[in-house]
């Protein structure tokens, strides 16, 4: 009975998807998105659409191959724009109305009435109802393998790694609309409180980001700062000395050699004094980059502890990301774009006539804690990034099930 | 109830529940304390004026809503047991199917979640949409459907698991006349199949036609239950419709049963016991005689007497009460006399 009432469930959810225009209308988008990206090509001067070719620097076959360059743009345009945003708010738009519709009253009679749980049955229904994200991103992900296989020449099987992870992301997501949808019976309501729980997550996740970019910096000026400061209270301890030596006079002095040494001892205290004086700015400049850091990591660990009790949508999408630049081609596709990046940062170097060991630019500096931080949220530990997310999912659902066993219909 | 458990198809003592209120609001008791017995292979009926808590029983028969206390079987498993609702079809009031699937599929589904093996499902769906005459439209999409026609798919989604109990919760509601007298056959047809019916309805002239057993719901408590008959029985009586030309019938009618009804009364006891009463409209108008009594015998008396006094007899009718006679009996309020409002009673 159990395999019986799953698969008709399973077979209820397809028709009621089927009957939506809006899941045709996704997956014709859909077809439209991997149609574009089989449009797009790449040859030695640039990347080329259909027969015209526009030139890149980059983007052409000396530094990147057909196949990484297929697979950058499943994972920037198919991935990250078309499936983790414009797909997913369709998909919202489109199954917001499942539990809804599930609960009212006449209808939601039918299915307790059944000889089913009401936990399974809740249950069955939520997973069911993950079909259109599931679907969808199937049929996207199998499109773009075959546009990786047959235009870039590799056949990649990670880039299905995309289907578990679109749907993990999406669930997280409608974990919150099934409550919200069970607790209210409404659809709007629902879906607008999901929308607003996606764009907290996004705020959130973007303003930790941010901070983490500001604490990087600020510890990178702070170790600089106290480097600089370093020499600086050693001068400064040799200056006293220095002082301290000329002021006293010698046994036999001839009136010529104080005249000189009290001259000496002139210039050597009016050079404490200035040393003094840029130790004092620089303890003075160490110690506010101290607070400003200290006050960043505070504010960082805060967003962090909140971040780790939520779903990380961003992070969980990076997995993907992290998975196929692992591939040997996209870590030459890396090595060259950082090639290039070097180079630029040397011919602005020249231009400003720096010495290659001198300290980097503003603008260099935060180039680099851009790419740090984009790496160290990508090399972010597993367990965190999807333990804690299927958690969060685990609970939102423990507490919709708990409600739907106990609630009267 | 002498009845065998076995032999019981739903066997309820004391159930009872309370809708718990939000924060400011009271709640609602209500069932209070609900005894009953349905038998096996009967058509039992559940009447009550809106808010008497049907609706709330069925539901809690099927699982839907949770009693606050319950002990009973049905079909001999215990209230709740969620397997045995694979034996039982429901048909819910207010039902709402999903519009995107056609009546076909609707029946299908539901045998489908009470376990019915899905070559079987087609066969016994197929078999039950053109019983109900729902054989044309079977692939045509709910959306499209009648108020009537969708409550003909109601039914054959609710005989689909060929249940041994099934409960309709206002199977006519919105069939128009040949469609109820169908439905009602139908009722018959699974009764003679031995399946056992639990109807609950307000068409009251129905369920007289097709129930062997009524039970009448008043403020979340059973009023009276038992078969037509039983209920009827002790409200049973005679009428005798006298004329006469003389104006001054009422000294007539006096004189004529002063041996039975003391003066200045219009009711008494005949020798045999039975209850005798008499009512004038007004002058020239024909006289009603009530006799309580079931048994033709005891009118004798009343008959002799009126053709002795040389009085006319229009008619003499056994008279037995409808059921809304005896559903209005139990609404109303033995002390004003006034109908019980609709709703349970708040708080406890």
């Amino acid at each position: 009975m159990f395999l019986r009432q799953t698969s008709a469930m399973l077979l209820d959810a397809y028709r009621e998807l089927n009957a939506k225009k809006l899941f045709w209308f996704t997956v014709a988008l859909s077809t439209l998105v991997a149609a574009a990206v089989a449009c797009v090509g790449l040859n030695d001067r640039g990347f080329t659409i259909l027969w015209w070719t526009i030139s890149a620097d980059i983007f052409n076959t000396k530094y990147v191959s057909p196949a990484a360059f297929y697979k950058l743009v499943f994972v920037q345009l198919g991935l990250k724009l078309w499936l983790t945003w414009i797909a997913a708010i369709l998909a919202l738009v489109s199954t917001s109305s499942i539990i809804p519709d599930f609960v009212a009253s006449g209808s939601i009679d039918l299915s307790l009435s059944k000889p089913i749980g009401r936990l399974r049955l809740f249950l069955t229904k939520y997973f069911t109802s993950l079909m259109f994200v599931t679907l969808q991103v199937s049929l996207f992900t199998l499109a773009c393998f075959l546009i990786i296989g047959l235009r870039g020449k590799l056949w990649a099987p990670t880039v299905f790694l995309a289907i578990p992870l679109v749907v993990l992301f999406f669930s997280y997501l409608y974990c919150v609309c099934a409550l919200v949808g069970l607790v209210t019976r409404s659809t709007i309501a629902s879906l607008l409180i999901t929308m607003l729980f996606w764009f907290i997550l996004f705020v959130l996740n973007s303003g930790e980001q941010a901070v983490r970019t500001f604490q990087y910096s600020a510890e990178l000026q702070l170790a600089t700062a106290e480097k600089q400061a370093a020499p600086l209270a050693d001068q400064v301890s040799k200056a006293k000395a220095k002082v301290e030596q000329l002021q006293i006079a010698p046994e036999r002095e001839t009136p010529d050699d104080m005249k000189t040494r009290l001259s000496d001892l002139a210039t050597e205290q009016a050079r404490l004094a200035g040393l003094e004086l840029r130790q004092q700015k620089k303890e003075s400049s160490v110690k506010e980059l101290r607070t400003s850091f200290d006050t960043l990591t505070l504010w960082h660990r805060g967003l962090y502890a909140v971040k780790t009790v939520l779903p990380k949508t961003a992070e969980t999408m990076t997995i993907l990301e992290r998975n196929l630049h692992s591939l040997d081609d996209m870590a030459a596709f890396r090595e060259a774009e950082e090639k290039r990046v070097e180079e630029r940062r040397e011919a602005r170097r020249q231009q400003r006539g720096a010495k290659p060991d001198e300290d980097e630019s503003p603008r260099e500096a935060r180039e680099l804690a851009d790419r740090t931080i984009e790496a160290e949220l990508q090399n972010r530990p597993l367990w965190w990034v999807l333990g804690t997310s299927i958690a969060f999912e685990i609970v939102v659902l423990g507490l919709a099930c708990a409600i739907f066993s106990r609630r009267d219909f | 109830m002498t009845t065998a458990t076995a032999d019981l198809a739903i066997d309820l003592k004391g159930v009872d529940k309370t809708y718990t209120g939000g924060w400011f609001q009271r709640g609602v008791h209500a069932l209070r304390g609900i005894d009953m017995h349905v038998g096996r292979g009967e058509v039992f009926g559940l009447l009550g004026p809106n808010g008497a808590g049907k609706s709330t029983l069925v539901k809690i028969l099927m699982t839907v809503i949770r009693p606050s206390n319950a002990t009973g079987l049905v079909l001999g498993k215990p209230v709740g047991h969620k397997p045995t609702l694979a034996r039982v079809g429901y048909l819910p009031e207010h039902h709402r199917f999903p519009d995107y699937l056609t009546g076909r599929q609707v029946v299908e589904f539901s045998g489908a979640m009470s376990g019915v093996p899905a070559r079987a499902c087609r066969k016994r769906g197929a078999e039950l949409l053109d019983f109900v005459g729902m054989g044309r439209w079977a692939d045509t999409r709910v959306r499209s459907y009648s108020k009537g026609m969708r409550q003909r798919v109601g039914i054959a989604q609710a005989l689909v698991n060929t249940p041994e109990l099934v409960l309709l919760d206002e199977p006519t509601d919105g069939v128009d006349p040949v469609g109820r007298r169908e439905i009602r056959e139908m009722m018959l047809e699974l009764k003679r199949r031995g399946t056992t019916v639990f109807l609950n309805s307000h068409l009251l002239s129905e369920l007289e036609m097709v129930c062997d057993r009524v039970a009448i719901l008043v403020q979340g408590r059973v009023a009276s239950q038992g078969t037509i008959d039983q209920l009827t029985t002790h409200r049973k009586r005679y009428e005798v419709e006298l004329e006469s030309s003389d104006s001054h019938v009422d000294s007539k009618i006096r004189e004529v049963f002063a041996r039975w009804i003391p003066a200045q009364a219009t009711e008494g006891t005949l020798p045999d016991g039975s209850a005798v009463s008499f009512r004038i409209e007004a002058p020239h108008q024909p006289v009603q005689v009530r006799v309580g009594s079931v048994e033709a015998a005891s009118v004798q008396p009343v008959i002799d007497a009126a053709r002795a006094a040389g009085l006319t007899i229009r008619s003499v009718r056994p008279i037995r009460p409808s059921l809304e006679d005896l559903f209005m009996e139990a609404v109303t309020d033995p002390l004003t006399g006034k109908t019980l409002g609709p709703g349970a009673k708040e708080g406890n």
